[in-house]
């Protein structure tokens, strides 16, 4: 039986959808760890967000990451919204822009790093424009930035491992 | 299908590290006394020496955030909002440090007295 295009998109956004909000559900479980940033997280959603941006399609990728944001704001408030979509739209750009070059040689691990550096300098420009207090780029800027250096590492050897078999899956729907 | 890890993967972080080295030396000079400046809204409603402070008290300077102040530190001790990240960022202690509530919009930021360093870098 061969699908129709229409519904495969359908199906892999709703799956996709539900892992992404599923991801940053857990995530947001993890407890403060002391010397760590407050609400630096690993990132594990924006796999997901890459993964489309890579496979799917630019607009598909900036989809879930509005969906984020809203589930963001719908279980975490208003601000909880405005980090996530300030943090998600720049690092979802930066992962449409990077994965889908053909040019570009940076390994998955660079993309992931560079992800993540975008997406906390989106939620950090949004929180001194909240608090008024630019000087919270020197209190946070560095540590965040080691942080997403880590989170990069990882979800960029990730990404490396499960593109090819999503891949797979895709292209026998 | 891109590689994992190259050369410009290394360039990528040794840059980054190389940022937020950058982002701190601000926080290194000046000298000892600290000053934390509490501010709502994006005006500083108040600045507390850290070092005078003889008995611990508290203070709301907005409905839904208290603020716990002791000798040599200060923290976000309570909060109305779910996720408490400020009241996770625990004591600041150290010049540079700031905790934010976002929420209520109420930032708490400690400083030295030196005023130029900011200005040298």
């Amino acid at each position: 039986m061969k699908t129709n295009k229409h519904t495969k998109q359908v199906a892999l956004l709703g799956i996709m959808g539900a892992l992404a909000l599923a991801l940053s559900f857990l995530e947001s479980l993890i407890p403060a760890l002391p010397g760590l940033p407050p609400g630096a997280k690993p990132g594990l959603s924006n796999i997901v967000t890459m993964f489309l941006a890579s496979s799917s399609g630019i607009a598909d990728a900036f989809f879930i990451t509005v969906l984020k944001a809203v589930f963001a704001g719908i279980t975490r408030g208003a601000t909880a919204m405005l980090m996530s979509a300030s943090g998600g739209l720049l690092s979802t750009a930066a992962a449409c822009i990077l994965l889908r070059s053909k040019k570009s040689n940076i390994g998955y691990i660079g993309i992931g790093i560079i992800c993540a550096v975008c997406h906390n300098i989106g939620q950090l420009i949004s929180a001194c424009l909240i608090s008024g207090t630019p000087s919270l780029i020197f209190g946070y800027g560095p540590l965040l930035l080691i942080f997403a250096v880590a989170t990069g590492f990882v979800t960029g050897t990730v990404l490396k491992t499960v593109i090819p078999a999503l891949n797979r899956i895709l292209n026998r729907l | 299908m891109k590689k994992l890890f190259g050369r410009t993967d290394l360039i990528i972080i040794i840059s980054v590290l190389a940022l937020s080295l950058l982002l701190f030396i601000p926080s290194l000079f000046g000298n000892n006394s600290l000053v934390a400046q509490i501010i709502v809204d994006g005006e500083v409603t108040e600045e507390i020496d850290l070092d005078k402070i003889e008995k611990s008290y508290t203070l709301s300077p907005k409905d839904g955030t208290v603020i716990a102040v002791e000798k040599g530190r200060i923290r976000f001790s309570d909060a109305c909002c779910k996720d408490e990240l400020c009241v996770a960022s625990g004591w600041l202690s150290a010049k540079g440090q700031t905790a934010a509530c976002l929420p209520e919009r109420v930032v708490i930021a400690v400083k030295g007295t030196d005023k130029t360093d900011m200005m040298t870098y």
